[in-house]
């Protein structure tokens, strides 16, 4: 809750109420290691800012997600929900969270549906089209890099898993409805249950067709993925197509003064 | 986790909508009463909430005058043509901008002749605003002192 604050004159910010939240959709055949299984992801994200101060935020939030796959596997079949607290610190390009709450997934093991859940997450992003300016020969090297350790599975509620990262492109075209980006990227999971499906790491090259939009970007691309499974020391390689959508919102409400 | 890195100049032309609170709060000011926990940039809801700003500010003839006053020191910064004067006042704004401008650059904007006209205002109403916002103070004391 932002209340009064004054400029350094007459005027005052009026006090408001933040409501931060987001929405994602995740589809593709994308696991060379589970060959023609397309597996779709939805996730909705809704909290409200009880706290702000210059970068950092206190966030409680509902999240709702949803995954599901062609073949039925149960590991790609789940409908978790969190009730959480988050602490944001906003950094200059990206951020850094933490946070923890309850997960509700139903467990087979134990039975159990409600689970302690907490993570760190940390993200970054560049665009990068100013130095690509000078040169004029592309429209920038957009890239990010992210990294999120924590207790993040119902199904596995003791298992802290730990995944980062990172993706550099290139804009080899752009226009104004979209832009064409060559990439290479980098991906790795680790757990401390040592399940084989949460250690690999993959490496990717491919291209994307990039749409941003007010507060969000809409991309698909091919890639060609190398996954390499830490524990048994196999190896999957194959073509994998994809399309995702981000969208964020930050909606205030002012008092009546 | 999947943000936005591409589209950054969304919140630059979020600005330039709203000139008053550009002289009320500055450029610095305004871009951080827009801050969202998801990262830099401007999001879905951003330009309601200055719209909402915007409307519960009454009027000022102070407020007019400075406007009009950035409007026409963009003009005669255009017709100088001074190469440093316009880089240096670039860089200014999109400095001020922040983390939410990461795409543009100097030569970017200076590039597009719409573009640049719309950040010379800005950066002159920024430079205008703490002026105002220190006379609107003593206007505001005095006013007070009167009743």
């Amino acid at each position: 809750m932002l209340l009064f604050a004054r400029t350094g004159g007459a005027q005052e910010v009026p006090a408001s109420i933040a409501y931060p939240g987001s929405f994602w959709i995740s589809a593709g055949e994308v696991v060379p290691a589970e060959r023609g299984n397309v597996l779709g992801q939805a996730s909705f994200e809704q909290g409200i800012t009880v706290w702000e101060r210059g970068s950092w935020f206190l966030v409680p939030h509902v999240n709702l997600s949803a995954m599901a796959d062609s073949y039925g596997y149960a590991w790609n079949n789940r409908h978790p929900a969190r009730a959480a607290v988050k602490i944001v610190r906003r950094l200059p390009g990206g951020m850094v969270q933490a946070g923890a709450g309850m997960m509700f997934e139903p467990n087979a093991d134990s039975e159990e549906q409600w689970h302690p859940t907490a993570a760190v997450d940390y993200w970054t992003g560049w665009a990068a089209e100013g130095a690509a300016q000078h040169g004029a020969k592309f429209g920038g090297y957009p890239g990010y890099a992210w990294a999120s350790s924590g207790l993040i599975a119902g199904r596995d509620p003791q298992n802290w898993i730990t995944t980062a990262a990172a993706q550099q492109g290139l804009v080899v075209f752009r226009s104004q409805i979209f832009s064409v980006v060559p990439y290479a990227g980098a991906a790795a999971s680790f757990d401390t249950k040592r399940r084989t499906w949460e250690n690999r790491v993959s490496y990717d090259a491919g291209v994307k067709l990039v749409r941003p939009m007010v507060g969000g970007v809409v991309e698909t691309g091919i890639a060609a993925r190398r996954q390499h499974e830490v524990l048994t020391g196999q190896v999957h390689f194959a073509p994998v197509a994809y399309v995702n959508l981000w969208i964020g919102w930050n909606p205030r409400s002012l008092f009546n003064r | 986790m999947y943000l936005n890195t591409y589209g950054g100049s969304a919140l630059l032309h979020l600005l330039i909508g709203y000139p008053r609170l550009i002289l009320v709060f500055g450029l610095a000011g305004t871009v951080a009463m827009t801050t969202a926990p998801h990262g830099p940039g401007r999001y879905l809801g951003t330009g309601s909430y200055m719209a909402q700003l915007d409307a519960a500010y009454k009027p000022r003839l102070a407020d007019a005058a400075a406007e009009q006053q950035a409007r026409q020191r963009a003009v005669d910064m255009l017709e100088r043509s001074d190469g440093n004067e316009i880089s240096e006042a670039v860089a200014h704004t999109l400095r001020q901008c922040g983390p939410g401008c990461t795409d543009l650059a100097t030569p970017i904007v200076i590039e597009d002749p719409e573009l640049l006209r719309h950040v010379l205002v800005l950066y002159q109403l920024d430079r205008a605003g703490s002026g105002v916002r220190s006379a609107a103070a003593g206007l505001d004391a005095a006013t007070t002192a009167q009743q």
